[in-house]
Formats: structure tokens, sequence, C-alpha cells
């Protein structure tokens, strides 16, 4: 299944939903996409993973560059995955702790007025 | 046993085909259903990175994918982006980028590591070189587990992997200093390394090129072949 992009408004959040296979052939065009929605001025993005059917590394590194992108800007980055086949990608790239991961858009949504890196925070700070 | 050979010009678009006939032959050969996503993410990243390194060095060969099927279902990826004239001094250390950070990191603590019976070659933009006369050794990495320092901002996390722990480079300008395609490069290998159990990356024979080589179980045989 080729990449599908949706994104739609929830609140101040913009809500992309992703499907498809993210790989290095459609990274790409999730990339473009990514630029574009912080271009328009959005801040607080959140990346619906949920119907992503296969995710590799060319994929991380362009939602890795979208966060760099978005604190950089002030903003926040958050993805929704509920998949333990996604949920394993990020794990063994210890992604997991840099990314807030939620299980749906409503977690992800809720948790716009915490720290950006609450979802990264594992509790075990110094 | 039985071999699927598959040869495509290195683009992006036929990483997934290799993906699609790695998973078809893999499932033939009897490996257990439950594998087969993992073989398909391996695979994947395999091929990501033979078409990366051949981008990289302007190679325009063709990409193998070896699959057999006999005790275990192996997968080689062979690339042929070679260690040519012309194309700068090989890295100091193989498996540098994924090694603890170096000095100037502040207070970021070092990272668990441990060990990995591969030859880990770096991969595609500034890292593709192959180490000559590497064949099998230990190298030290850290990917997969705590090289991320808990409770720092996010953004001094992926500094800290962008300019250290992944990248293997200084950590001058931590933020700045790695691209989408390092940071993939980087995922990469630690996908591969940890999905595959017996994952061996080496040079080979010729020296132009390097062989990515992992194996599966097979658990069950097809009663037709």
């Amino acid at each position: 299944m080729e990449l599908s992009l949706s994104a739609r408004t929830v609140a101040e959040h913009t809500v992309l939903e992703v499907g498809g296979e993210v790989d290095v052939y459609t990274a790409p065009e999730l990339r473009t996409r990514l630029v574009e929605l912080a271009t328009a001025g959005a801040r607080s993005v959140v990346v619906d993973l949920r119907r992503v059917e296969f995710l590799d590394s060319t994929g991380l590194g362009v939602l890795v560059g979208a966060l760099k992108r978005l604190h950089a800007a002030g903003g926040r980055l958050a993805l929704v995955a509920d998949h333990e086949r996604l949920l394993k990608i990020f794990r063994i790239t210890a992604l997991d702790r840099v990314f807030p991961l939620y299980a749906s858009v409503d977690a992800a949504t809720a948790a716009s007025g915490a720290d950006p890196g609450t979802g990264a925070d594992l509790g075990d700070s110094e | 046993m039985s071999t699927v050979r598959l040869s495509f010009s290195p683009a992006a678009a036929h990483v997934r085909t290799a993906r699609l006939v790695g998973v078809a032959v893999a499932r033939r050969a009897g490996v257990a259903e439950e594998l087969l996503e993992e073989i398909r993410l391996a695979i994947g990243e395999a091929c990501s990175r033979a078409v990366a390194l051949h981008r990289s060095h302007g190679v325009d060969d063709l990409v193998d994918v070896v699959m057999e099927d006999g005790l275990r279902f192996t997968v080689r990826v062979i690339d042929r982006a070679g260690d040519g004239p012309g194309l700068g001094p090989p890295p100091t250390d193989p498996g540098l980028f994924l090694d603890e950070p170096r000095s100037g990191n502040g207070s970021i603590s070092a990272p668990a590591t441990r060990t990995a019976d591969v030859v880990q070659v770096p991969r595609g933009a500034d890292v593709g070189r192959v180490p000559r006369g590497a064949d099998v050794g230990r190298v030290p990495y850290g990917a997969d587990v705590g090289q991320v320092p808990h409770g720092s901002d996010v953004v001094a996390d992926l500094g800290y992997e962008a300019g250290a722990a992944l990248a293997g480079q200084p950590a001058e300008d931590p933020t700045d200093s790695l691209t989408e395609e390092v940071v993939a490069a980087r995922m990469g290998l630690a996908l591969l390394v940890g999905l595959v159990d017996d994952l061996v990356v080496a040079s080979v024979a010729d020296g132009l090129g390097t062989e990515v080589s992992m194996s599966w179980p097979v658990e069950r045989r097809m009663s037709d072949r």
C-alpha cells in the first residue's frame, strides 16, 4: 500500500494521519508534508501512525527531523501508535525515549499543556 | 535447499519489491509466521543500506539479494559500493558511530553498551566506507538500549544522539550536525542489530562492497517441495 497522508486540525493541534508504508521510497513525501505543516504555522503536530503498515529507518529519520524543526520553533511533535509492530521499532532504536508516544490522538492532544518532554521522560531523571 | 536470487538497480522504489519477495520466500521456506514481520523490516533495512551506499558512492551496479532455505532461512544482501580510489580515507573505527559519546558532552552520562557478533559497517552519507579486511569482530554498540539519558530535555537527548551516540561525531554542535539521512542510517543499523540474532556485515571477497548476512529458523517444511 502506498503512503497516505491526511491532515486535520483538532483544537490548536495539527493531526497528521499517516497510512500505508513509510519507507526509503515514500518517506520524502512524509517529510515534505511535515515541512509544509510547520511552514504553515503548525506548532503542535500529532502524527497518527496507527494506520501505518510498515515503518523503516528512513521514516524514523524524517520523524526525528520534524521533531527537531518543531522544537527549534518552540513547538512540539507527538506520535500516536498502538501496534506492537511499530512500538517495537521505537524501542529497538530507543526513540521511544525521544518521542512522546501516545495510544490515541485524544491522549496526545490532552497532553498538550504539558512540557514537550513529558512523553519522553521515563521518570528516572537524575 | 533452494535458492531465490534478486538483483535490482539501486533505487529506493525497488526496496519494497525486495521486501515483498523476501517475505514470500521466507513464508514458503517455512519460517514461523510471527517472524515474517521482522524479516520484512530487516530485509528492507539491509536493502536500504545497500541503495544508500551505492548512491553515496555513485555506483550503478545492481544490489544482489540471495535467499536460501536450508537448515535456516538465510538472506544475504550484497552491495557493490567499494572503497575505491578517491573516496577519502577509511573510517578510523567501523563501530565508532554507535559507540559511547566522546568527551565534551558535558553532563551526559555514558550509555550502556553491549557487544554484538557483527562488524558494523557505516552506511550512506558521510560514513559509507567499508573497512578493508574486516571479517567478523566484536564491536560495542549502544543503539538498542540506554543510550538516551533520562530526564533531560528532549532536544538535549536528540542532540546527544545526534552528536555522539549515534553519529559518532564530536558533539560541539550536536543538534545541527545530523541530517535525517544519517539518523536513518544509524537507526537502520540499530534495527538490524536489534532484529537479527546472527547479523554479520563483512567485506565481500574482492573487497568491493559488503555483504549483510542474516538468518532465521525454519520451523516447518512445505510439503510440496
